[in-house]
């Protein structure tokens, strides 16, 4: 089932959390790019899951540099940044989503909840589209409201249920997310067999998490033997060689639909890049989101 | 998290247990998930999500052992062999189905499936309290047979089995555990000595091979593992070894032959050349119930060695 706009989504019910309030000016001037690349990587957690990068000597990555990710169907991909209190600033990747309220953004939810009920990141958080080398050429949007699959935070954070959500206010120019950067396609319920374009800014070695990066056409190629073991419908593998920040990351099937984010990988290796599968639970969350006002 | 950081930290692990024998392949852990920290102090307590095991003994046919249990979502059919505590070797047959406390329903792919259900018996449930649990009657196990149908053909007719009748017992977990705080605690010490920590791995895709050793207070422990996915069934194989075989390397410890002994057969050989470069060879294999003579050397695997003094 693919979904365009917000047509035949899911009943769904009152959920996520409310940040508190930030408007464009504060965000673009607290987002400024020393603060973004203060930012690190959130990852999920290593008890659940693989993640970080031990020896980035190691890999060899397929993610290429985008040459401007300001040009149309680049641009809908960004960094996420987030406050983080006394443990400084974290990062992750987005993509904005059509919707009603044209202001949503899919991304991991380790992004945004550590996986229990009560554990959100709940400082200034902001979706920066086309981020490049210390350009904001969208401007800064404000993030309004968050929100993670609910079963992320039942199951005491099962990978097979990282996908969050986003909504966002206006940037500096008054102008809706979607209306100034466009906004991907979303589908759930596909098969999992899918070329995928794997989008996003790791910000780990070798990369510097300045621009985006592009794995283009990854194919499935299977699943996590330990996904078998937690919650949730089996996980999607491909081979990218994303690094720590690119975590959230779209996965665009047919160049304009997001089918799946980045989650986790083991990198030391040749190792597949996983990301969970979009299935109802999704399909819930993105119906949630796009009910914010 | 680093598959040899995996392998290290469940080979630190193992010694911090104390002996190989008391991490047999009756214990070992389905996956490699979660690993020990290696500079972990005792951490505060964990709130895991309120759980439970299923197990159930099956009476196999020739040497080994064979159970099914619940992990998470999964239902895993453990084949197992052990010699003398010395040496244990598992592999798990992991299928999505029906993981509940009192029922089991899972199909193995081809090699067989599962429906089961539980009575229990008129024995009382026994009230357990762990050590690393607070409070009293942390757990509870209920025991009983599980009563329907298994039927498992392993590969190439190396183990079959067919029955509706089973012994079995239900273990619930209470909420509030703290973690493994005897094992860390000592594994952190135990890496102030001397030590030397070597892993091959190789991965193809999702599935993927490691072997690793770890000499440590003239002890010795070798464990292998591979994983991988046959449509919707995974397949994890362990081995541990304790205190057998042989390790040696040179002074400069540029060369290494590690020759482990059964269920292990053959010598791996390490080099390390002057440029940086590694090389893996030899005919080092291992006996996986279900995938003899599995290799476990060869160009395609990372090398990492790691020695402390």
């Amino acid at each position: 089932m693919t979904i365009v706009g917000a047509v035949a989504v899911p009943s769904a019910s009152a959920s996520g959390v409310w940040l508190e309030p930030s408007s464009a000016e504060q965000a673009n001037d607290f987002w400024t790019p020393a603060r973004i690349q203060m930012a690190k990587p959130l990852e999920l957690r290593s008890d659940r899951a693989g993640a970080s990068a031990a020896d980035p000597a190691a890999i060899d990555s397929d993610f290429e540099q985008v040459p401007d990710p300001a040009a149309p169907g680049f641009r809908i991909h960004g960094v996420i940044v987030l406050s983080l209190g006394i443990f400084g600033y974290g990062r992750c990747s987005g993509t904005a989503v059509r919707s009603a309220n044209k202001s949503v953004v899919i991304t991991a939810a380790h992004c945004l909840n550590s996986g229990s009920i009560s554990r959100w990141f709940p400082g200034e958080a902001a979706f920066v589209p086309a981020y490049r080398y210390g350009q904001r050429p969208f401007g800064v949007f404000p993030a309004r409201w968050i929100d993670t699959t609910k079963r992320w935070r039942t199951t005491d954070g099962s990978p097979n249920y990282d996908v969050g959500a986003m909504v966002v206010g206006r940037n500096e120019a008054g102008e809706l997310l979607t209306e100034a950067v466009g906004a991907a396609k979303i589908a759930w319920g596909l098969k999992r067999a899918q070329s995928f374009d794997v989008h996003g800014y790791p910000a780990e070695d070798p990369f510097d998490g300045e621009t985006q990066r592009l794995c283009d056409g990854t194919q499935y190629i299977g699943h996590d033997p330990h996904s078998l073991i937690f919650p949730g419908p089996l996980n999607l593998a491909v081979v990218c060689g994303v690094t720590g920040g690119a975590s959230g990351g779209g996965w665009m099937i047919r160049g304009d639909t997001i089918n799946g984010v980045t989650s986790y990988g083991y990198f030391d290796e040749e190792s597949p890049d996983y990301g969970p599968y979009f299935g109802k639970e999704v399909a819930r969350l993105y119906g949630r989101a796009v009910r914010v006002k | 998290m680093s598959r040899r950081a995996l392998v290290l930290g469940l080979l630190c692990s193992i010694l911090a247990l104390g002996t190989a024998s008391t991490a047999s392949a009756q214990e070992l852990p389905l996956s490699l998930l979660p690993p020990i920290s290696l500079d972990t102090e005792v951490g505060p307590p964990l709130t895991p999500e309120r759980g439970f095991r299923t197990l159930l003994t099956v009476d196999a046919p020739g040497a080994y052992d064979v159970n099914v249990v619940t992990d998470g979502s999964a239902v895993a059919l453990r084949v197992s062999r052990t010699s003398g505590g010395k040496w244990g070797t598992a592999t798990y047959y992991l299928a999505r189905g029906v993981a509940q406390p009192e029922r089991l329903r899972a199909t193995f792919g081809k090699l067989g499936k599962i429906s089961m259900r539980f009575r229990e018996s008129r024995h009382r449930p026994w009230f357990g309290k762990r050590r690393d649990c607070r409070g009293k009657s942390r757990f509870v196990v209920k025991r009983g047979v599980f009563v329907g149908n298994l039927r498992f053909r392993g590969e190439d007719d190396y183990l079959t089995i067919r029955t509706h009748r089973v012994k079995g017992s239900i273990l619930s977990v209470a909420p509030k555990c703290l973690p493994g705080n005897r094992g860390r605690a000592r594994s952190s010490a135990a890496l102030e000595d001397s030590f030397t920590g070597f892993v091959a791995s190789d991965r193809d895709g999702v599935e993927s091979t490691a072997f690793g050793a770890l000499s440590i207070r003239e002890r010795l422990v070798y464990l292998a593992q591979h994983e991988e996915n046959r449509g919707k069934l995974g397949i994890l194989h362990m081995a541990i070894v304790g205190d057998r075989g042989e390790l040696d390397f040179n002074e400069s410890i540029t060369v290494g032959k590690f020759s482990p002994g059964g269920p292990f057969h053959g010598t791996g050989l390490y080099r390390a050349a002057p440029d940086g470069s590694t090389t893996w060879t030899g005919n080092l294999s291992i006996d996986f119930p279900g995938a003899p003579g599995f290799p476990l050397t060869g160009p395609a695997y990372e090398t990492f060695l790691e020695a402390g003094f």
